[in-house]
């Protein structure tokens, strides 16, 4: 069953490898999510900080600290976002931390982009149902994420 | 927390014995099934809390009996237990929003705990609804 998102929004995408951010980037991109990259963990826990994501997608191997660490920290910011966890080397012990952790899914590198879409679009729909803001963040909270987004793509 | 009843699923006769004389020595009502048939039939004759069910098993694995009963029972606890654990089985079990996946042999002690703690969780889950 395909989970189309009926107002996709924005959405954090964390992946150190720069070829796999631009190709999730542009295949998210045209599901019609608002994408933001971040290339590092201080950045995807900066850019969170504002609560405005719907879908936030990092890859563990992004994290210089524990998976369990940072949902515990993406969790805690407000908004409800749905997490899914990428890993090209997934461990038993990681996946069950994950989901424990509130993680909505865990995607196993490679995988086939196409399931992205559904997987992505249950982790917003898990968000919505949480309550997520619908309309978009709060004016500061616009300006302070702008700057911090800008400052992610430069690197 | 009131005396629940526990389903425990699984074709090893030993697995169910040790599940069934642990928590009826806890004062709790357990019912067992050696496979999945059984348990989808004793979920039609009992009021059943929650179930705990083994990954591999003949006829209907424990992610199919999940899945069934999921559709069925949408808010009923479901924890699965296998001796042979794997990434993907994990993510399978998990998606499904079982509530936990316990890797054999277990300690009993922890496990008693894992399901304590899934059992007071759906009750304050259904205060707040």
């Amino acid at each position: 069953m395909t989970v189309a998102p009926t107002q996709p929004g924005r959405l954090l995408l964390a992946d150190a490898d720069k070829a796999v951010r631009d190709q999730l980037q542009e295949f998210l991109t045209d599901l019609g999510y608002e994408v933001d990259v971040a290339p590092t963990t201080d950045d995807l826990v900066s850019m969170s900080d504002c609560g405005q994501y719907r879908v936030i997608v990092f890859d563990a191997n992004v994290a210089d600290r524990p998976v369990e660490a940072i949902l515990e920290r993406l969790l805690s910011i407000g908004g409800v976002p749905g997490i899914v966890v990428m890993s090209g080397e997934p461990k038993l012990r990681a996946v069950l931390a994950a989901f424990r952790g509130g993680a909505a899914d865990y995607v196993v590198k490679p995988f086939e982009i196409g399931d992205l879409s559904d997987i992505v679009g249950r982790a917003a729909q898990i968000s919505r149902a949480a309550g997520l803001i619908e309309a978009g963040p709060v004016e500061v909270g616009m300006v302070c994420c702008a700057a911090r987004v800008s400052a992610a793509v430069e690197k | 927390m009131e005396r629940p009843t526990i389903l425990v699923v699984d074709d090893e006769l030993l697995i169910r014995d040790l599940l069934y004389d642990f928590f009826t020595g806890q004062g709790w009502s357990i019912a067992v099934a050696e496979d999945g048939d059984k348990a989808l039939d004793l979920m039609q004759s009992r009021q059943i809390d929650l179930v705990l069910t083994d990954l591999k098993m003949p006829n209907m694995d424990g992610i199919t009996l999940s899945t069934e009963l999921k559709e069925s029972y949408p808010d009923l606890p479901i924890m699965i237990m296998t001796a042979y654990p794997s990434v993907d089985s994990a993510v399978q079990a998990l998606r499904l929003k079982l509530d936990d996946y316990i890797v054999k042999p277990f300690n009993i002690n922890q496990l008693y705990k894992s399901v304590e703690k899934t059992l007071r969780d759906k009750s304050k889950q259904r205060e707040v609804e």
